[in-house]
């Protein structure tokens, strides 16, 4: 008589989807530098893998220099995290599946149109999609009629997607386009005279951390607030930004391989963060008399927008 | 292997990882991604830009009333001197003292040295002790550099000091990083338009170019290197003034400001000035004041300035602030042979005679020296602003001062004579109730001209609604005599440099001036209509104001001919005494309508009622020992009752822009050398061209100042005709 136990066993066993591979997926985590975001977003990653599909001694954290230098060939998933790793990974032959974590859309575009496309080859983006940047513009600033941007060749891509999903509210796009030898403090000047609401997109010819202190500083003298792209910005001056943590797209990258290492989906190509944070500058609002709600109850408004819960 | 990578201590993870420098610095340059943003730009530090400093704290929670004149109303208003552009300010008066000199005032009251006013320029005070006034003249920087005026309006010395005793005038100027590339103007004016009318209608060229009096050149660059942004600015400008005056100007000027940031929480801005030039000044044809006669004088101004800054948050700044100012005036003459000096004053005397008036000396040069003077004030501030608690933030500072006035002609005295002060301040709001905002906030100040004195404010803003607030504020301010006011023997010299007579000192008992002040405020905005207003109701006690009295019993050493004192000007010196009070009420309103396509109106309207009591002479033989005036009753009327200003302007498309102003100020005595004015209305029109060229702006414009009738600044000698500018302003 067969033990119950090991009835119930196979019956759960049958019963589950059927794992990819054998119960222990191997994954590597190679890092673009030893520094403070990278290992932030991998300790994320490893906490959030589930531990049936990937057990503790199948993951590796690598730094990019040792991984290229083993001898090994490379286990079933690589997962980079940052530019550096994605760019010096996807350019090399190899069966294993390859996600580029932590990188952004313009680099996810050059490398595609770079390199030969990888079968195998999927990337997650820190970039936040227009509509959730129209939605708190939306938000924040009801009346605000014309959306500024400053953009480069880089930032370029957005602007479809910002347009179809600004007209929904009565957004239309002031757009000033910067090439590399422009004066962009002059470009500045003139989109802050013909914006409501000025949308920071990362750009390095056109919205550089440094010249960002420009735009801030700029926009403030004429009253007109400024949407940003990180945390460091909302800090800086902007009124409010949105923006994916290490830790966000750590977990974001762990739910990816959990999907994969359940039921062997690996879609490829480019998605952006589902998990974002928002940021709001209380001190600017107040002294541009716009009224803003609580941080975390507007977080939680633009999360429900988008069918989830919470500001995790 | 690297899977020990995770085992190293995370301490540095602990702490909110933005606030960490990326370590991937590099990374990115073997790779083809330089025009490709990375993770680096979504994870860097931007530099905090919008701090407790650069803030501006919303109307609705100031503890003060205050007006904001922007670059654009600075640009519709087509005036073409800083000080003017307080005219826009409610309860501002205005004047030229003469075509080089401005005497700008809140609330009347005024004599040719306006010193109850803190002036700053980037945080840098320009208040002279050496005139106890400001040199707009010689502030070293240009309209073009300004980004807007904060004025606040009464009195601010518990968080200015002394001299912040009737209002604070904070002059910001552009950050480097605003005006990239080069920049041009050239001004050219005609300050009595009919005289180039008439030149333009013979067609005679010379007389072209002397109708067009008034000249300025700017030349600008602005950049950046090794990290710093940095402008330059010169300026270039000659200007003749009222006719029939001497008081023509050429002032050279040269600024330069320079920003780093050392980290994304630390600047520096470091600023440097100089400007110089000649002015004429004395007095004016007809009537040549013996002392003051038609010269040019010289004047050099320099200033450097430093601060350091470190912000953590918006609501956590702390900075640092050194600067000096140097001035340098020239202004030494002869009056003349002492005999022929009586002689010209009608009492002739031989040049053989003189020995037997003056003591001995023979015949020789009487000299004077009414400006000449050399002032060093260097300064260094601590302050910092901060959330204390939730509802509760708070500004302190601590600063010390040196300052040091040279004048043989006006001290009677070689060498420096110094005032050595330190200051200690505070300031804080707490919002008490989600409606209500109480601040309270004090200066301790010492220094060595009267010791230590304080400077309280207590303040109550109660909220409506969120759109309409209700201020109450008293305050109760003291001003320091001046380091001239505190030391001045300004007199006639022998050749020897021994005194002759005195033409001006002051009381022995000279001590602070008392204001006490009440202000019951109302603000308004009505954002669906772009407008913003405010009302205020005010009064304000000044005691013992340090004006001109003169001494009729002054020591002076007797000049005797033939046995007769003989009687000249210096018979009866100048005296400054703590001899006005006054009581000034009222009422400002401020509107300010400004959609923001283009239009922009402004209303400004004072009105004021005063008693005003001036100790004119002291020390008269009996049976009156001192003679007052009432300075509010019939022709002295020290503070005007009515004054006011518009400025609107509109934008008309395909460039054009229109802008006109248009002022009002009631009768109004002007002290010292100033005369009791009527009343007089200003129109001034402005219409601009701007062109646009590759995100450069440029400009074209035509100003004409004065359409009316010719009116007077100060006092009957100048008279202000039409006047017409046209401007030309290049961005490369």
């Amino acid at each position: 008589m067969p033990c119950p136990a090991l009835i119930l066993l196979v019956l759960l066993v049958l019963w589950l989807p059927l794992p990819v591979a054998s119960a222990s997926l191997t994954l590597d985590i190679v890092l673009s530098a030893r520094s403070a975001p990278y290992l932030e977003a991998a300790r994320a990653l490893r906490h959030n893998l589930a531990p049936e599909l990937f057990a503790e001694q199948g993951v590796k954290t690598w730094l990019l220099e040792d991984w290229l230098a083993r001898r090994q060939p490379p286990a079933g998933v690589v997962v980079t995290l940052g530019t550096r790793a994605a760019h010096r990974l996807v350019s090399l032959a190899g069966e294993y599946k390859l996600l580029s974590s932590m990188i952004t859309a313009s680099t996810y575009h050059l490398m595609a149109g770079s390199t030969p496309i990888r079968r195998h080859w999927a990337a997650i983006v820190l970039d936040q999609p227009a509509y959730r940047y129209v939605r708190l513009i939306a938000e924040l600033l009801p009346e605000a009629r014309r959306l500024g941007l400053l953009y480069g060749d880089d930032s370029r891509r957005l602007l479809g997607s910002l347009d179809a999903v600004g007209k929904e509210h009565r957004l239309t796009l002031q757009m000033i386009h910067v090439q590399p030898d422009d004066n962009v403090a002059k470009a500045i000047k003139r989109l802050v005279r013909d914006s409501d609401v000025i949308l920071a997109l990362p750009d390095p010819l056109a919205l550089s951390p440094q010249n960002a202190k420009w735009l801030l500083y700029m926009a403030y003298q004429r009253g007109i607030p400024v949407i940003g792209y990180s945390h460091a910005l909302a800090k800086a001056g902007a009124l409010a930004a949105l923006y994916t943590t290490p830790q966000q797209i750590g977990r974001e990258t762990a739910e990816f391989l959990n999907r994969y290492g359940e039921d062997g989906s690996f879609p490829a190509g480019m998605h952006t963060a589902r998990y974002f944070k928002l940021a709001l500058n209380p001190w600017v609002a107040r002294s541009l008399h716009i009224n803003v709600p609580e941080e975390k109850e507007l977080s939680r408004r633009l999360h429900r927008q988008e069918g989830r819960h919470g500001a995790e | 292997m690297y899977s020990g990578l995770l085992r190293k201590p995370f301490f540095f993870l602990q702490s909110v990882f933005l606030s960490l420098p990326l370590a991937v610095s590099g990374a990115e340059q073997a790779l083809p991604l330089g025009f490709a943003s990375t993770e680096e730009d979504f994870l860097a530090e931007v530099p905090l830009v919008l701090t407790a400093t650069r803030l501006r704290q919303p109307l609705s929670e100031a503890p003060v009333s205050m007006t904001v004149i922007d670059s654009e109303m600075i640009r519709a208003s087509g005036l073409q001197n800083l000080a003017e552009l307080l005219r826009l300010v409610p309860g501002f008066q205005v004047a030229q003292g003469n075509g080089n000199y401005f005497v700008p005032t809140y609330h009347g009251l005024v004599d040719d040295w306006p010193r109850r006013m803190q002036v700053q320029v980037d945080g840098r005070s320009v208040y002279l002790p050496v005139l106890s006034t400001v040199d707009w003249s010689y502030l070293g920087i240009t309209l073009d550099d300004v980004e807007r005026i904060e004025v606040i309006r009464g009195s601010n010395t518990p968080v200015y000091g002394s001299n912040a005793f009737l209002g604070v005038v904070n002059i910001i100027t552009r950050q480097p990083f605003e005006t990239r590339g080069w920049y041009a103007r050239a001004t050219v004016g005609a300050l009595y338009a009919g005289r180039l009318r008439k030149a333009l209608e013979n067609s005679d060229g010379r007389a072209l170019g002397e109708a067009l009096d008034s000249r300025e050149a700017v030349l600008r660059y602005a950049s950046d290197l090794s990290g710093w942004d940095y402008r330059a600015t010169f300026n270039y400008r000659t200007d003749d003034g009222f006719a029939r005056v001497d008081d023509s100007r050429k002032v050279s000027a040269a600024s330069f400001r320079a920003v780093r940031n050392l980290s994304a929480s630390e600047r520096l801005d470091l600023e440097l000035g100089y400007s110089t030039g000649p002015a004429g000044t004395g007095v004016y044809d007809g009537d040549i004041d013996f002392f003051n006669k038609p010269r040019d004088k010289q004047t050099t101004v320099d200033f450097q300035s430093l601060q350091w800054t470190r912000a953590w948050s918006a609501n956590n700044e702390l900075s640092l602030r050194a600067y000096h100012n140097g001035y340098r005036q020239y202004d030494s003459y002869s009056l003349g042979r002492i005999s022929s000096v009586f002689t010209d004053l009608g009492s002739p005397v031989t040049p053989s005679q003189v020995p037997a008036i003056m003591q001995g000396r023979p015949d020789q040069d009487f000299l004077y020296g009414e400006y000449d003077a050399r002032a060093h004030r260097f300064d260094i501030e601590l302050q910092h602003v901060m959330q204390l608690l939730p509802d509760t933030r708070l500004i302190w500072g601590a600063g010390a001062r040196l300052d040091r006035l040279r004048s043989r002609w006006s001290l009677a005295r070689d060498g420096y004579v110094e005032d050595k002060s330190q200051r200690l301040f505070f300031n804080v709001q707490w919002q008490a109730l989600d409606a209500l905002l109480l601040s309270v906030g004090t200066m301790a100040e010492h220094n060595q001209i009267i010791g230590t004195h304080q400077s309280p404010r207590f303040a109550l803003n109660y909220l409506l609604d969120e759109l309409r607030t209700v201020r109450f504020s008293a305050t109760r301010s003291i001003r320091s005599p001046s380091l001239l006011e505190a030391n001045v023997k300004r007199g006639v010299f022998f050749e020897d440099g021994s005194l002759a007579t005195v033409l001006r000192t002051r009381a022995e008992d000279l001590r602070e001036e008392e204001l006490t002040s009440f202000e019951l405020g109302y603000i308004e905005r009505l954002p669906r209509w772009y407008i913003e207003w405010d009302a205020k109701l005010f009064h304000e006690k000044i005691t013992g104001a340090i004006f001109d009295s003169t001494d009729e019993n002054y020591p002076q050493p007797r000049v005797m001919a033939g046995g007769q004192p003989i009687a000249y000007e210096g018979d009866s010196p100048f005296i400054y005494l703590n001899g006005v009070d006054s009581d000034v009420s009222g009422l400002e309103l401020q509107f300010s309508f400004r959609p923001r396509h283009g239009s922009l109106l402004r209303a400004n309207y004072a009105y004021a009622e005063s008693r005003v009591v001036q100790l004119r002479k002291i020390n008269l033989p009996p049976p009156d020992t001192e003679e007052y005036r009432r300075l509010d009753e019939g022709r002295y009327k020290a503070v005007p009752t009515h004054t006011l200003s518009l400025l609107a302007s509109q934008r008309l498309g395909k460039g054009f822009e229109l802008s006109g102003s248009f002022y009002r100020v009631s009768e109004m005595k002007w002290l010292g050398d100033g005369d009791t004015l009527p009343k007089y209305n200003r129109l001034d029109l402005r219409l601009a061209k701007n062109f646009t060229m590759d995100g450069n702006e440029s400009h074209a414009a035509l100003i004409l100042q004065n359409l009316l009738k010719d009116y007077n600044e100060f006092n009957f000698h100048n008279v202000f005709g039409q006047r017409i500018y046209l401007q030309v302003a290049l961005e490369l």
